[in-house]
């Protein structure tokens, strides 16, 4: 019986890591490059990736049915990426930008890229998540509603402001 | 009238993100050439998105943490290993206390416990170990049968007394 239950958990866990290699393989890229967008470190997206996986791992060793999907990865890289800024913005010490301080690196001299960047670090969290779900990630206003448990009123809404505040700094004509 | 605004400003959200119907389109159109704040909003959104879109493809930063989430995966197989292997050895710890507590206090006379035994001698070692006999009062029968007994053999003694008595 306890050989039974060991392999068991054997096959459990061996699944997990077989699916976690194929979310990270699959989503890695779009999901780093996501979170970097959105905390404006490359370093710090790469630990909030990290642990987004892990968590997905906890979850598929918890309940091996339960399907994970990209929305899902989303909304906890979403939900620690908004608790990651408001825990650097209660406490300056806790990390602080290097991007914002050095924003140029060799790889990333685009100049759009670059305005984009600055654009997005005038938003609110909010407003920064319905932003980058629908524009950068590609999500419908409904998906990302689903995303981070709001109304597609809402997204909609908070998609206008944020247009409104980046029409200034990437100087979109009227 | 905010609330109103703020339907407006859905509309507009729906148009920067390329939701919005065409009736949709003329009602901010009509709305955007009487209100300061939504003026060139229905362009500017596509426009905002597009930069944005922009970036996105311009992109060049190819992340890998394939690496990190397995070595992550193992430091979280570790420290769970670590918490059974605790819990088992605290299990295991309280066990053996709460059995030494109880023999010493309910299962065990106190002068045989491992102090009182240093002190005393062997002798007193060994009746303190000792199963205690209890001691019943004799049963009618056994008096009984040790009257006639005594009954019986007491004319024998007599007999052998005088015997001795007259030999002298």
């Amino acid at each position: 019986m306890i050989g039974q239950v060991q392999v068991l958990g054997l096959d459990r866990t061996l699944d997990a890591q077989y699916r976690i290699e194929r979310l990270v393989l699959e989503h890695q890229s779009r999901l780093a490059r996501y979170l970097r967008r959105f905390v404006g470190d490359r370093d710090v997206a790469l630990d909030l990736t990290q642990e987004v996986f892990l968590s997905a791992y906890r979850v598929l060793c918890a309940d091996p049915a339960r399907p994970l999907t990209a929305g899902w990865l989303y909304k906890v890289a979403t939900n620690r990426a908004i608790s990651y800024l408001r825990r650097r913005k209660r406490s300056p010490e806790v990390a602080t930008p290097i991007e914002a301080a050095a924003p140029f690196r060799l790889d990333e001299r685009s100049a759009i890229s670059l305005d984009v960047q600055s654009a997005l670090a005038g938003l609110g969290r909010e407003q920064l998540a319905c932003v980058l779900l629908t524009m950068y990630a590609g999500y419908s206003s409904q998906e990302a509603a689903a995303i981070l448990s709001i109304s597609p009123e809402a997204v909609r809404q908070r998609v206008c402001r944020a247009v409104r505040s980046m029409r200034r700094t990437l100087e979109v004509p009227a | 009238m905010s609330s109103n605004h703020a339907r407006f400003e859905a509309v507009a959200g729906a148009i920067a993100l390329g939701e919005a119907s065409p009736s949709e389109h003329a009602i901010f159109s009509a709305h955007a050439q009487n209100c300061s704040r939504c003026a060139g909003l229905e362009r500017a959104g596509p426009s905002v998105a597009s930069f944005v879109h922009t970036a996105l493809h311009e992109e060049t930063w190819r992340p890998f943490v394939r690496e990190a989430v397995i070595s992550g995966i193992e430091s979280l197989h570790v420290a769970s290993g670590r918490r059974t292997a605790l819990w088992i050895c605290t299990a295991v710890c309280v066990t053996l206390f709460l059995n030494l507590v109880l023999a010493a206090h309910v299962g065990l006379p106190s002068k045989a416990s491992t102090t009182s035994l240093a002190r005393t001698s062997p002798r007193q070692n060994l009746v303190a170990r000792m199963p205690q006999v209890r001691r019943h009062p004799p049963r009618a029968a056994d008096l009984a049968v040790l009257r006639a007994t005594q009954t019986r053999l007491k004319p024998a003694l007599d007999v052998e007394r005088e015997r001795a008595f007259q030999r002298e």
